[in-house]
């Protein structure tokens, strides 16, 4: 048995957007190191838990704890400072930009090192240059890793699909995360890449010492990587235990095949 | 002897070679050439050809430094404005005030830009914020608006002339006691070369934040909020920055204006249209393109004063023309025609690769 550690501790999140309750007394726990998956139907709240958490959304009831450093109420903290105490994520529909390179785009993950003012960028002066020089060495090593290093001065625009995730997982590696947030990474992705992607994400977790929260429609997918699956419905907590327990699950085979 | 000579040469070529190192290394040393191209320019037009020409040749370079903050604005940035041609006015006007409108001012030149480029820059600042509520087409609709207001403003007080065009001054006093005069030729010609190294300036300035972290997140911001957002790069922090350095870059084209013409420039020619024509040099050059900026200010500003005004069955009809040859720029080069120097390139590529297998032909016969 290993030793868990919480990480993150979601108690009785509830969110609504007019009268319509997105999110419904969630409460769970994921501990440090794991690979936790969210599932759920279509539209059953698994991004609006993912923007509770990185602080998109403020006017959320309950609570997130988050154990870093230090615990602390993410809620007191700017939806810019999620960044800092290392919580990083991807997107659903992918968020880069398009006419920059493939190498400048993950070092937009980098911004919180940036410690030069605007007056230095003008001025180019030499502590510029140091903290670029040591962004881009950064950057270049997290490429590499990716195996997309060959890449790096293409711009993002006409890329294929799968290599925008791994941008987009590059860019949220470079912010030094303790917990990776990634909104289905797998979409789009064809069998190869899938498969690339599952080891991907097991040498992220393992060589950045990361813990992973992701959302996923790929079941194989989930069922494959994922210590701890969370299975939700309509905004309610369905189950959350390990995959093998989750498929045996009344509520969720419910939930995604009907009553008979 | 031989000996000698082959070093002499051999120095020469490390030299160029070296120089040319740093030229491919640094970019921002192509536009100091550029610079030095244009005096030489200036230096021959002032020579050969009338003065006239120099005067549109300043207002090209006074637009193009305007530009280039607007470009920042518009296609790093993503925003929208107006009412860059009104800050300029708002400099040149303020200027004006701090020089010889208001007695209990009476400053020299220096110290009266310094003051007004700042006081420009805070209220782009304060413009800015509008842009924290509204994007796209609200946001232009309001900036014009604000630029209406400014203008609006000229006319009605006494100080401003009521919007009529006011002389600076008959000498220029840099500082008090130092003229301008006592440091370089009083003529047209040194008054060009100082707008050049303004240009130079400008296009320096933007080069590096372009290319840095700040010209990153100008670009994130733009383009993906939210993934700006969850890395840290404050939106609204970014904005309001864009906002003040396209207002600060409007206002050293009005510090470039009130330097070359010494007036003031009317309200009319502050409105709405010159702020289009701004807007027009961005679009025609090439969004996000710098040397555009100097291409698009001389096709929108340039073309019409003085080359079609030389054709003398086209009197009459420059602007006509003009404008349909815009129309024709932004047809076959939408992305702006800082692209024709990427065609021009292909174009060499061509020709050097019809040369080699020409060659090749050749050599096999």
């Amino acid at each position: 048995m290993k030793k868990t550690e919480p990480l993150l501790d979601v108690k009785h999140l509830t969110m609504r957007f007019g009268c319509l309750t997105a999110v419904d007394d969630l409460s769970f726990t994921i501990n440090k190191k794991e690979i936790v998956g969210l599932i759920g139907p279509n539209g059953a709240g698994k991004t609006t838990v993912f923007n509770c958490v990185t602080q998109f959304y403020k006017n959320y009831e309950g609570s997130i704890h988050y154990h870093g450093d230090e615990k602390l109420d993410l809620r007191d903290i700017p939806v810019t400072g999620v960044v800092k105490q290392g919580i990083a994520r991807t997107f659903q529909n992918i968020e880069l930009v398009p006419d920059l390179s493939i190498l400048n785009n993950v070092l937009i993950g980098g911004h919180k090192d940036v410690k030069t003012n605007l007056i230095t960028h003008i001025l180019r002066l030499p502590r510029m240059k140091k903290e670029e020089k040591a962004l881009v060495e950064k950057a270049i090593n997290i490429l590499k890793f990716l195996n997309i290093h060959h890449l790096k001065d293409f711009y993002v625009m006409g890329q294929p699909y799968g290599i925008m995730k791994k941008v987009e997982i590059a860019r949220a590696l470079m912010a030094d995360p303790t917990l990776i947030v990634l909104d289905e990474p797998a979409a789009g992705l064809n069998d190869k890449e899938t498969d690339e992607l599952e080891q991907l994400i097991y040498r992220v977790r393992d060589e950045y010492d990361t813990t992973i929260l992701l959302i996923e429609h790929d079941m194989g997918f989930v069922m494959n990587i994922c210590d701890q699956v969370l299975a939700i419905n309509f905004g309610k907590f369905l189950a959350h235990d390990t995959p093998k327990n989750i498929q045996a699950h009344p509520d969720v085979q419910e939930a995604y095949l009907g009553k008979e | 002897m031989t000996k000698q000579t082959v070093t002499f040469k051999d120095r020469f070529k490390s030299y160029t070679t070296k120089i040319m190192g740093f030229i491919k290394r640094n970019n921002q040393s192509h536009f100091v050439i550029a610079g030095i191209l244009l005096m030489v320019m200036g230096r021959l037009i002032f020579t050969f050809g009338s003065v006239s020409h120099i005067s549109f040749w300043s207002e090209i370079l006074i637009y193009a430094v305007v530009a280039l903050g607007l470009n920042l604005l518009l296609g790093f940035s993503g925003l929208v404005s107006l009412a860059t041609a009104a800050f300029i006015g708002m400099t040149t006007n303020g200027i004006h005030l701090l020089m010889n409108g208001i007695d209990a001012f009476s400053l020299s030149f220096i110290p009266a830009a310094i003051i007004a480029l700042i006081f420009t820059s805070l209220v782009g600042l304060l413009i800015g914020v509008l842009s924290l509520k509204m994007e796209g087409i609200y946001l232009a609709i309001a900036t014009l608006f604000v630029g209406h207001i400014i203008t609006e403003v000229f006319r009605a007080f006494s100080q401003f002339n009521f919007g009529e065009t006011t002389r600076l001054g008959n000498s220029i006093q840099l500082l008090p006691g130092v003229e301008f005069s006592s440091f370089f030729p009083a003529d047209r010609l040194s008054l060009f070369n100082i707008l050049v190294v303004f240009l130079v300036l400008a296009f320096i300035i933007i080069y590096n934040i372009v290319h840095s972290a700040s010209g990153r997140a100008f670009m994130a911001i733009s383009r993906s909020q939210h993934a700006a957002l969850a890395m840290g790069i404050s939106v609204r922090k970014y904005r309001l920055l864009a906002f003040m350095i396209a207002t600060a870059f409007a206002g050293l084209g009005g510090i470039m204006h009130a330097l070359y013409f010494q007036t003031t420039g009317s309200a009319t020619k502050w409105g709405l249209g010159l702020s289009l024509f701004i807007l027009a040099v961005v679009v025609v050059g090439g969004m996000k393109s710098l040397w555009g900026m100097l291409v698009g200010s001389f096709i929108l500003f340039g073309i019409p004063s003085f080359f079609l005004r030389e054709i003398s069955f086209l009197s009459g009809f420059e602007d006509i023309m003009a404008g349909l040859m815009i129309v024709f720029v932004i047809l076959f080069y939408p992305f702006g025609a800082a692209m024709i120097g990427h065609d021009l390139k292909k174009l060499w590529f061509k020709y050097k690769t019809w040369l080699k297998e020409r060659k090749n032909a050749h050599e096999k016969n």
